[in-house]
């Protein structure tokens, strides 16, 4: 049987109409001449007519008869609880977590240590930091050497007599509205008076700073 | 339960935990008084805090000039801008034993100098007032009041 060594590599792309105009004219032209190429375009042109007609009888086997009632019919269906939602859920994304075991438990214990170390840090950024701040770049320095006008309990120091533990029961510390003061301190020249006042009648707790101690007169 | 579910399980429940730490919240209900002898007018929206204000400080007028409520976490810093370029900043420390420690601190001036450093705790749902100089025309009256939304920050 006669060979053409267009017809296996350029005779389907023409009969896909993939060629371009100028290789399209020329294969045309060859083929003109060509009897295994023409005889391979028929056969192609022949096979698709299959193909159509094959799959035009299939379509036309199905029964679309009741398709709407059977699409209304599952729309009026009751939706499946959440439980079986959640399943179908889990299982649809299963192949993206469907890590083995030691990958989950090294991530499970990663967090569980990173969290509870920014837990503690922020912890002690507070106590360390912020308790006595010392001036930033930004703030300038003040006036004065700050006055620590009261110091409450601490581990490493003894407790001042401005605070009182009046040992509350857990009952009465819910209901006393009163501060418990840890440190207070001013910054500045001058004296200043720090007035701490607990008013019974509303229970609360008023810190006033003035010039004199007769300044908040009670 | 399989050792792969089991695994999955330890995850979730660790994330969760973690999302439940980090939501962790305390709301800040912050209001500046200014209390004057200008006049007798009295904020009908002080008016809880009358006798106490009457009683302290005895001035004839007060207003309230700033009302604040934030939702802040644990260890955020919250300013608030308060008349004559001051600015109190007041940071939730933690949450033991039903009672909110926190960190006050009073600053001055557009580049801030410190004037008052506080750390001090309260009941949850309770107040505190804090009082500045009296000035010729009046003081500042700040009160603070704190409720903790969380109660499981205990450092």
């Amino acid at each position: 049987m006669a060979t053409c060594s267009h017809a296996d590599r350029l005779i389907p792309l023409l009969h896909d109409n993939e060629l371009q105009s100028p290789l399209r004219r020329e294969m045309v032209a060859h083929m003109a001449t060509c009897v295994t190429c023409a005889r391979t375009f028929s056969l192609l042109e022949r096979e698709q007519e299959l193909f159509t007609q094959a799959i035009e009888e299939r379509v036309d086997s199905i029964d679309f008869s009741g398709f709407w009632q059977t699409v209304e019919a599952k729309l009026s269906e009751p939706t499946p609880s959440w439980a079986i939602r959640l399943r179908l859920w889990y299982e649809s994304w299963r192949p993206a977590w469907a890590f083995p075991v030691p990958a989950w438990a090294v991530a499970t214990l990663l967090l569980s240590l990173v969290l509870p170390y920014l837990y503690l840090s922020n912890n002690f950024f507070l106590t360390a930091g912020n308790l006595n701040p010392s001036p930033s770049p930004t703030t300038p320095l003040p006036q004065g050497p700050p006055q620590q006008v009261a110091q409450g309990p601490t581990e490493d120091s003894q407790k001042s007599p401005l605070i009182k533990d009046v040992g509350l029961s857990d009952d009465q510390e819910r209901n006393n509205n009163q501060a418990q003061i840890e440190s207070i301190c001013t910054y500045g020249s001058g004296a200043v008076a720090i007035n701490i006042y607990y008013d019974y009648e509303s229970n609360s707790t008023v810190i006033s700073c003035g010039n004199s101690t007769s300044e908040y007169p009670q | 339960m399989t050792p792969h579910r089991l695994a999955q399980l330890c995850f979730v429940v660790t994330l969760l935990w973690a999302l439940h730490a980090l939501a962790e919240e305390v709301e800040l209900h912050i209001e500046t008084v200014l209390a004057t002898n200008s006049s007798t007018r009295f904020d009908a929206r002080l008016q809880d805090l009358k006798p106490l204000l009457v009683r302290t400080f005895r001035y004839t007028s007060y207003r309230l000039v700033r009302e604040i409520r934030q939702q802040a976490r644990w260890g955020e810093e919250i300013k608030v801008p308060l008349p004559g370029e001051r600015q109190m900043r007041v940071i939730p420390k933690a949450y033991d034993r039903h009672r909110i420690s926190l960190q006050v601190m009073l600053r001055e001036g557009t580049n801030p100098t410190s004037l008052l450093n506080a750390s001090l705790s309260f009941p949850d749902n309770g107040t505190i007032f804090f009082a500045g100089r009296e000035q010729k025309d009046g003081v500042l009256i700040v009160r603070i009041g704190t409720t903790a939304k969380e109660k499981g920050h205990e450092p």
